[in-house]
C-alpha cells in the first residue's frame, strides 16, 4: 500500500490537536445561580484552577481521533494494489541505454537497484522474487530467490547496456514463468524510455529518473563526396525543456577541423556542415555542451562516419569461347575479369587461387573456392543442384522476389534448348518454363553458386537488355559488394557481415578505444550471465568461421574494423577490412523524459508511484469518517 | 425596596409598585379559604371549633345544671320530655404568618425575578387576610430576620406593603429560625404562608415540623424562576452558587439538560413527600408569570 498524495499526511497533526483541546481547559464564562445543586460536574473541574486537566478516556474522543485518522488517511488518498494473491514479484529490470543517464546524481540504473533492492527486502515470508534483466533482449539474473540476500548478491556488478530497450520479450518471458507460479505480481522497474506494448494493463510500474531530465545529442553524421574531397553533416538535437548551446569538434582521419557552435531551444535540431574534408578518411564528431546540466547522458555525444568503401571484384571467366560473357562482364563496374580455358582451370585450382568469382562456361567441375557462375553446365550435379537433360522450354516464367531477377524482363527472351535442373537443399529457382527450372542460385559447400541451364548461343537473351542486367544482379550476390554493411549502426543492432567469397576467417576489432565487442550468437555461453555488459573491451571477436558467419552486435558506440581474411598468405591483398561506424544515438533512448510504456500514446509519467491495478482507499475512509461523524453526533447528543 | 444586586435586577426598583393601586382595591374582596377551624381570638369571621353565640347551629346536648334557660330547645321537650340544649358554633380571628425567604438565591431570575415575585404574592395575600378581618404577620429571613407584628383591619393594609417594601435580598436562608421567630411574636399564628425557593430539603422539613408542631395550616409558595424550571444554556459555563459560592463548570449537553430535570423532579417529588407528612400543601408559582390584571378578576 503507498499514498497517493503523503504530503497531505500533515493533516494527521489535527490528532494531537484534538488530544491537546482536551488536555487544556476550556475557557468557561462564568453565571451566579441560585444553587448549583442540580447540575452535576466533577469534583477535579471544580477545584482545578490549572490550564490543563487530566486526559479521561472519553467515547468522544476516540471518536474524534478516529474521524481524524480517517480524513487523513483518506486526504493522503491510500492506494492498495488488488490483484496480487501471490506474494512472489517478477521484476523486469530496465538495463537499456537510457539507464546510464545521471540526471539522480547516480545513473538511473543505481537507483533502479535500489528499488529492486528495496522490493527484495520488502518480501513477505514464503514469496519469492525473480528478476530479469533486458535491453533488447531478456537476461534471467536470478530466479525465484526467496532471500533477499541472493537477490543482492545477484544484482552486484550488474551494469547497464547501450542497446535501446525492447519491453516485448521480456514480458513475454516474465509472464511464461508467471504461469508457472501462482499469478504473480510483475514489477517493471524502468525510466519508460521503451516501445509501448499492448496489454501491459496487469503491469506494475516503478520509475526512476527525474521527469525534466536534459539531454542534447548527436543525432547522426553523414558523408557525402563533394568535389575531390567529401562533406559531413552532423545532426544535433536538444531532448531538454530549456535552451542550451555548445560546440561540435569534427575531426577527420588525424586532422583536427574548425569547431562549430550552435544553440539550440527545447526539443530543437540543427544541421552543421564542414563542406571540405579530405576524401577517403573516417570521421569522428564530439558534442559539447556549455552548461553540463543539460546533458545527462554522455553515451550519444560522440559519432563517427566512414566514407563508402570501393572493392572490385576479380572474376575468372573459363570458357572455350563465349563472346557474350567477355564483352557483357567487361562493362561490369568494379569487376575486373580474367579468362582462361578448361584445359588451364585446374593448374590455377592448384596455385595460389585468388578469383572471388569463377565463370565456368560449359563445365561443372571442379568447383572453385569462391563463388560460382555455371553457364550451360553439363548433365550431372552441381554442390546438391542435379542438371538433368535438354529440354525446349516454352515461355519463362521468373520467380517472384528473385534477387537475381531484379528489373530483369524475361517476356522479350526466347531460349531453344536448356537442361532441366533440380534444386536440391540451400537452392532456389529463379526461372521456370513448363515447371522445370532454369535458372537457379544458391549456397552449397559455404559458397555461393548460380547455375544459368541454356547456352547463351541457343537463346536470344545476349540480344536483349536483360542480359547485361542478369549478368550484374549475378555478379552482385555471387560477392555482395562492401560487405552489405548498413549505413546507420547502433549499439545491440544485429549486423549480417556477408562474407566475401573468398573469405577464410572474418574478425572485428575496435579502432577507437571505447569500442566494446559483443557477440550476439554466443550471448547464452558468457560465463557471467548477470552482467550485460560483459563483452571485453579490445579484443578481437570472431564471427566466422563457421560460415555463415555469425551476426556481429556492437555494444558500445565507436569505430570498428572488419577485417576478412581471403585466401592465402601469398596473395597480398589476402585482407580486407571494412571500417563500421556505431553511433549511439537513439531517439527513444536519448530522450529521458520519462514515461508509461504501458500506454500506447507513451505519455509521460509525473508520479513515481507504482500503478498496478490500484485501488484507491480515499472513498472508503471518507465514508468512514462520515460515518464516525454521524456516530460522535449522536453520542455527541445524548452528552457522552 | 433595593435589592443587593442591581446586576441581576434590571428593574431599579422593583418593589415601588408591588401591586398596582386598582389591584389592591380588587383583593379587598377575596378572602383566604381555611380549610380547618380557626382557633384564634374571638371576634373574628372564622369558623372555630368552639361553640359560642353565633348564629351557625352545632348540636344538641343534655341539659345540665348551669345551662341558660334560653338555650333551651323548648319544641324537644314537648316531644320528648327531656331537656336539651342547642349549640352553636362559635366564630374566631384567624392570624396568618406570611414567612418569606429573602436569602441570595431569590435575588434571581432578571425579568422573572423570585424575590419580587415572592414579595408581591405575600402583599396580594396579605391584603387579602387584612380585608377579611384576620391578623397578619410577617417575618422574612436572608442576611437577617425582619418582623412585622400583627396586624389588623384595612388600614394596617400599607404597613404591610411598606414592610414587603423594605425586605432586601442576600444572605443564607434559615427559615425554621425565623419562623421560630415569628411564632414567638405572634404565638396565635394559624396559617402559615411560606415564600420560598424550596432548595434546601433539610430546612425545609425543618420547618414544616415546626409549623405542624405548632398546630399551623401551612402553604408552601414553591417560587421558581423559568430559567430554573427549564434552563436555557449551551456551551461551556462556570455556574457560581448564590448561597454557598460553591462553583461547577459544566459542558451543556442535552444528556446534562435531560439530567438536570430529573433531578428537579426528584427534588419536587421529595418536596410533596415532605408536605404529605407534615400536612402541607405546596403549590408552585412561576415567577415568570405576569400578575393578573385587576380588570380580569371577578
Amino acid at each position: 500500500m503507498s499514498f497517493l498524495h503523503p504530503l497531505f499526511l500533515w493533516v494527521g497533526l489535527t490528532l494531537p490537536a484534538i488530544v491537546a483541546l482536551y488536555i487544556l481547559r476550556p475557557r468557561r464564562r462564568e453565571m451566579i445561580v441560585p444553587s448549583t445543586l442540580f447540575w452535576q460536574a466533577a469534583p477535579s473541574s471544580i477545584e482545578a484552577s490549572r490550564p490543563w486537566q487530566r486526559l479521561k478516556p472519553r467515547l468522544l474522543l476516540w471518536l474524534q481521533l478516529l474521524a481524524a485518522a480517517s480524513l487523513t488517511l483518506g486526504a493522503a488518498a491510500p492506494v492498495w494494489y488488488w490483484g496480487s494473491p501471490s506474494k512472489s514479484v517478477i521484476v523486469l529490470l530496465d538495463a537499456s541505454a537510457s539507464m546510464n543517464a545521471t540526471d539522480l546524481g547516480q545513473t538511473r540504473f543505481s537507483r533502479a537497484l535500489r528499488e529492486v533492492e528495496a522490493l527484495a527486502d520488502s518480501l513477505e515470508k514464503g514469496a519469492t522474487m525473480t528478476v530479469i534483466a533486458f535491453d533488447r533482449q531478456p537476461r534471467m539474473v536470478v530466479r525465484e530467490a526467496a532471500d533477499s540476500r541472493q537477490v543482492h548478491r545477484a544484482l552486484q556488478g550488474l551494469k547497464p547496456s547501450c542497446y535501446p530497450g525492447d519491453l516485448g520479450p521480456a514480458l513475454s518471458l516474465a509472464r511464461a514463468l508467471g504461469r508457472q507460479q501462482d499469478r504473480p505480481r510483475i514489477v517493471l522497474v524502468s525510466d519508460g524510455g521503451l516501445a509501448p506494448v499492448d496489454n501491459a494493463g496487469d503491469l506494475e510500474l516503478v520509475t526512476v529518473g527525474k521527469d525534466g531530465a536534459a539531454n542534447v545529442a548527436l543525432a547522426g553524421l553523414q558523408l557525402r563526396p563533394a568535389g575531390e574531397g567529401q562533406a559531413a553533416q552532423v545532426t544535433v538535437v536538444n531532448h531538454g525543456g530549456r535552451a542550451a548551446s555548445g560546440q561540435v569538434y569534427l575531426s577527420a582521419g588525424r586532422q583536427e577541423m574548425q569547431a562549430r557552435k550552435w544553440h539550440l531551444g527545447p526539443g530543437e535540431s540543427t544541421h552543421l556542415l564542414w563542406p571540405d574534408l579530405p576524401a577517403g578518411v573516417p570521421v569522428a564528431a564530439r558534442l559539447a555542451v556549455d552548461d553540463a546540466g543539460m546533458d545527462h547522458l554522455a553515451l550519444d555525444n560522440q559519432a563517427w562516419a566512414v566514407p563508402e568503401n570501393k572493392h572490385r571484384v576479380r572474376v575468372l571467366l573459363v570458357s572455350r569461347g563465349n563472346i557474350f560473357l567477355e564483352r557483357a562482364l567487361g562493362v561490369l563496374p568494379g569487376v575486373e575479369v580474367y579468362k582462361c580455358t578448361p584445359q588451364e582451370y585446374p593448374s590455377l585450382l592448384g596455385g595460389a587461387y585468388n578469383y572471388e568469382i569463377t565463370v565456368l562456361d560449359g563445365l561443372n567441375s571442379p568447383l572453385p573456392p569462391g563463388a560460382a557462375l555455371f553457364v550451360n553446365p553439363p548433365a550431372g550435379e552441381v554442390a546438391g543442384l542435379k542438371v538433368g537433360g535438354k529440354f525446349h522450354p516454352p515461355a519463362l516464367a521468373g520467380m517472384e522476389g528473385s534477387a537475381i531477377l531484379h528489373y530483369v524482363d524475361l517476356s522479350q527472351v526466347h531460349i531453344a534448348s536448356a537442361r532441366d535442373l533440380e534444386p536440391g537443399s540451400g537452392w532456389a529457382a529463379d526461372v521456370k518454363a513448363a515447371g522445370k527450372t532454369v535458372l537457379a542460385h544458391g549456397q552449397g559447400q559455404g559458397k555461393r553458386l548460380v547455375v544459368w541451364g541454356f547456352d547463351l548461343h541457343d537463346s536470344d537473351l545476349p540480344l536483349r537488355p536483360a542480359f547485361p542486367v542478369l549478368l550484374h544482379n549475378t555478379m552482385a550476390w555471387l560477392a555482395p559488394p562492401d560487405l552489405e554493411l548498413p549505413a546507420q549502426v547502433y549499439p545491440g543492432q544485429e549486423v549480417e557481415v556477408a562474407a566475401l567469397p573468398l573469405a577464410r576467417g572474418i574478425e572485428v576489432e575496435p579502432v577507437s578505444p571505447e569500442a566494446v565487442f559483443f557477440r550476439g550468437a554466443s550471448l547464452s555461453s558468457v560465463p557471467n550471465e548477470n552482467n550485460l555488459d560483459d563483452g571485453k573491451p579490445g579484443a578481437r571477436v570472431v564471427l566466422a568461421p563457421p560460415f555463415p558467419p555469425a551476426p556481429w552486435i556492437p555494444s558500445a558506440p565507436g569505430l570498428y574494423r572488419i577485417v576478412e581474411s581471403c585466401g592465402d598468405g601469398d596473395y597480398p591483398g589476402h585482407q580486407i577490412s571494412r571500417l563500421v561506424a556505431v553511433n549511439g544515438y537513439h531517439p527513444r533512448e536519448s530522450d529521458l523524459r520519462v514515461r508509461d510504456p504501458r500506454s500506447q500514446q507513451g505519455e509521460e509519467v509525473t508520479s513515481t508511484a507504482p500503478r498496478p491495478r490500484p485501488r484507491s482507499l480515499a472513498g472508503l475512509l471518507s465514508a468512514l469518517a462520515l460515518a464516525v461523524v454521524l456516530v460522535e453526533w449522536g453520542v455527541a447528543s445524548r452528552g457522552h | 425596596m433595593k435589592f443587593q444586586n442591581h446586576s441581576h435586577n434590571p428593574d431599579p426598583a422593583p418593589g415601588r409598585y408591588l401591586l398596582e393601586p386598582g389591584l389592591v382595591a380588587r383583593l379587598e374582596g377575596y378572602r383566604l379559604v381555611r380549610y380547618r377551624p380557626a382557633g384564634g381570638e374571638p371576634g373574628g369571621g372564622r369558623r372555630s371549633h368552639r361553640k359560642g353565640g353565633a348564629v351557625e347551629f352545632a348540636d344538641y346536648r343534655q341539659y345540665t345544671p348551669g345551662d341558660e334557660p334560653r338555650r333551651v330547645d323548648w319544641k324537644a321537650y314537648a316531644r320528648l320530655g327531656r331537656l336539651y340544649v342547642k349549640e352553636f358554633l362559635d366564630e374566631r380571628q384567624d392570624c396568618v404568618l406570611l414567612l418569606v425567604d429573602t436569602s441570595a438565591s431569590m435575588d434571581y431570575g432578571g425579568e422573572a425575578h423570585k424575590g419580587r415575585c415572592a414579595l408581591r404574592v405575600a402583599a396580594g395575600l396579605g391584603i387579602c387576610a387584612l380585608a377579611g378581618h384576620d391578623r397578619l404577620a410577617a417575618a422574612a429571613g436572608g442576611s437577617q430576620t425582619a418582623l412585622l407584628a400583627p396586624l389588623g383591619g384595612r388600614g394596617s393594609i400599607f404597613r404591610l406593603l411598606q414592610f414587603l417594601e423594605g425586605l432586601t435580598f442576600g444572605g443564607v436562608s434559615d427559615l425554621a429560625g425565623d419562623l421560630r421567630a415569628a411564632l414567638a411574636m405572634a404565638p396565635r399564628t394559624g396559617s402559615l404562608y411560606v415564600f420560598s425557593d424550596l432548595l434546601d430539603l433539610e430546612k425545609v422539613e425543618k420547618t414544616l415540623r415546626l409549623a405542624a408542631g405548632y398546630g399551623l395550616e401551612t402553604t408552601l409558595l414553591h417560587i421558581m424562576a423559568p430559567q430554573e424550571r427549564q434552563p436555557v444554556l449551551e456551551g461551556e459555563w462556570a455556574l457560581v452558587d448564590a448561597e454557598s459560592g460553591d462553583r461547577v463548570e459544566i459542558s451543556v449537553t442535552p444528556a446534562l439538560l435531560l439530567a438536570y430535570r430529573r433531578r428537579l423532579e426528584n427534588h419536587m417529588g421529595q418536596l410533596d413527600d415532605l408536605c404529605r407528612r407534615w400536612g402541607a400543601r405546596r403549590v408552585m408559582v412561576d415567577s415568570g408569570e405576569r400578575p393578573p390584571a385587576p380588570s380580569s378578576l371577578p
